[in-house]
């Protein structure tokens, strides 16, 4: 199993600075919750750990148990990208069938097409999509699509997950159908997951560990339960429990 | 109305007739069209898809210039041509003065700032997730470009649209550098512009309607072909 490893990042636009000096290791093989306000560096984190954006600062790595040579640092590199994927909050889909989105990670990475094929029946499978393979992506409704880009995710069979709030206003048919795409890919795949949410009902459900953003640090990991009952830090209080820091 | 149904049946009567020197004229015409869209497409294409997504210094200038040349006018742009081709130009040991060679460098200089600057739009109008979520999905720069084209497909078709019309219906370059020479150079608009000079109105007027006609059949061809592809 692999997870990311952050040593000392910092993330600065600007005089702006995002994130400072965070580092931490998602425990591998879990669903990790990140939590907290709007403008706390979530989204910034995620894009670093998905390899797309560079860090000011520090450094970024894959680390698979018992395999330290795969240690990728180079930010730009394909090879440690292809490892990772990310879901953004509103799905970007292609302009072309459900289908062809599916197949689009996979014929980049030049998989045979039995594979493809195979990966493709189960991605739309596991999203509960195969009466609408055939139709253009684009005409999908708000929780068609967001199932879409997870299973996007999902036929690359990931060793790391980022999702930035995907789950953000969705019919509940769709979200137990993410949830349960989550841990489908968690059981089979071993992937680490890093969870951004502000629902936090749905977020208590299915995380295993607590990381909680705020003011460009990340502090945690945090077991689930008791983050929710007794908020660690102060900042985590008033976000949990709005409007208690008047009382 | 007589002029211009008088100038209908003429027209028609000269597409019946299938007369070779009106042929050789439409088969030209399209010709260099063609030949210069393709060429200004192969190069602004890329361009314009670059220009809105690479960042460098200066973008913003180069952007500003495409828009302003797309309303470049032709005789300036035929003149700049002449003078390069001519004998004592830098490009004059070439000799391709007044030849259709001459008229395609000079449609394609017109175009090119059109194409460059519609498929830029038309890749600004894009997502601007679309390249981040082709990287998270494993692509590769040059796959994520690609993906970022195919996405703009249908504004890169219109921006080639546009710089084909620029093309046919330009006379002013053309006259420059091809000379309007019969059976070599005359192209649809040359001849129109002769023989209104020369009070044949109703041909002109003639040849006008067939030109015009000849730009929406290739439109519709291929937008045909733009909406069968997958």
């Amino acid at each position: 199993m692999t997870t990311i490893l952050l040593r000392r990042v910092s993330r600065r636009l600007g005089r702006l600075e995002i994130l400072r000096d965070v580092s931490l290791r998602f425990p591998e093989g879990r669903i990790s919750l990140l939590l907290g306000p709007n403008g706390a560096g979530k989204t910034t984190l995620l894009r670093l750990a998905a390899f797309l954006d560079t860090p000011s600062a520090g450094s970024i790595a894959l680390e698979s148990a018992g395999d330290a040579s795969r240690v990728a640092d180079a930010v730009t590199a394909l090879a440690p990208r292809r490892r990772v994927t990310m879901v953004f909050q509103r799905p970007v889909l292609f302009a072309c069938s459900v289908r062809a989105n599916l197949a689009y990670p996979l014929r980049v990475r030049g998989l045979p097409q039995p594979e493809c094929q195979a990966r493709i029946a189960q991605g739309l499978q596991v999203a509960a999509l195969e009466p609408l393979a055939g139709q253009d992506a684009r005409r999908l409704s708000g929780g068609e699509g967001q199932r879409l880009a997870l299973a996007r995710a999902y036929v690359i069979r990931p060793e790391v997950l980022l999702l930035d709030e995907p789950s953000a206003n969705l019919d509940p048919a769709s979200r137990e159908r993410i949830e349960a795409m989550l841990r489908d890919m968690q059981a089979r795949f071993g992937t680490t997951i890093v969870y951004a949410s502000h629902d936090l009902d749905h977020a208590r459900r299915i995380g295993q560990a607590v990381y909680f953003a705020a003011k460009g640090t990340v502090n945690g990991p945090y077991e689930v339960e008791a983050f929710f009952e007794s908020p660690p830090i102060r900042e985590a209080e008033t976000y949990l429990r709005p409007g208690s820091g008047f009382g | 109305m007589n002029w211009f149904l008088e100038a209908a049946a003429r027209a028609a009567q000269l597409i019946i007739s299938g007369d070779p020197e009106l042929l050789g004229i439409v088969a030209l015409s399209l010709a260099v069209s063609f030949a210069a869209t393709a060429l200004a497409g192969g190069l602004a294409v890329p361009a314009g898809v670059a220009l809105a997504l690479v960042r460098f210094p200066g973008r913003g200038a180069v952007v500003s210039a495409c828009n302003a040349l797309m309303g470049m006018p032709p005789v300036v742009v035929g003149l700049a041509v002449f003078l390069l081709l001519s004998r004592r130009g830098a490009l004059g040991r070439l000799e391709l003065l007044f030849t259709p060679a001459a008229m395609v460098i000079a449609q394609a200089i017109l175009v090119l700032p059109i194409v460059a600057a519609l498929t830029h739009a038309a890749v600004m109008g894009l997502d601007p997730l679309l390249r981040d979520t082709a990287r998270t999905l494993g692509a590769s720069r040059v796959q994520a470009a690609r993906l970022v084209i195919a996405e703009a497909r249908y504004g890169i078709m219109a921006a080639l649209f546009a710089g084909f019309g620029r093309a046919i219906a330009e006379v002013g370059a053309v006259l420059m550098v091809g000379g309007n020479i019969q059976g070599l150079t005359r192209v649809m608009t040359t001849t129109i512009a002769m023989r209104t000079a020369m009070g044949d109105d109703s041909l002109a007027l003639a040849l006008g309607m067939i030109l015009i006609g000849l730009a929406l059949a290739v439109n519709a061809l291929f937008y045909r072909i733009q909406r069968g592809a997958p």
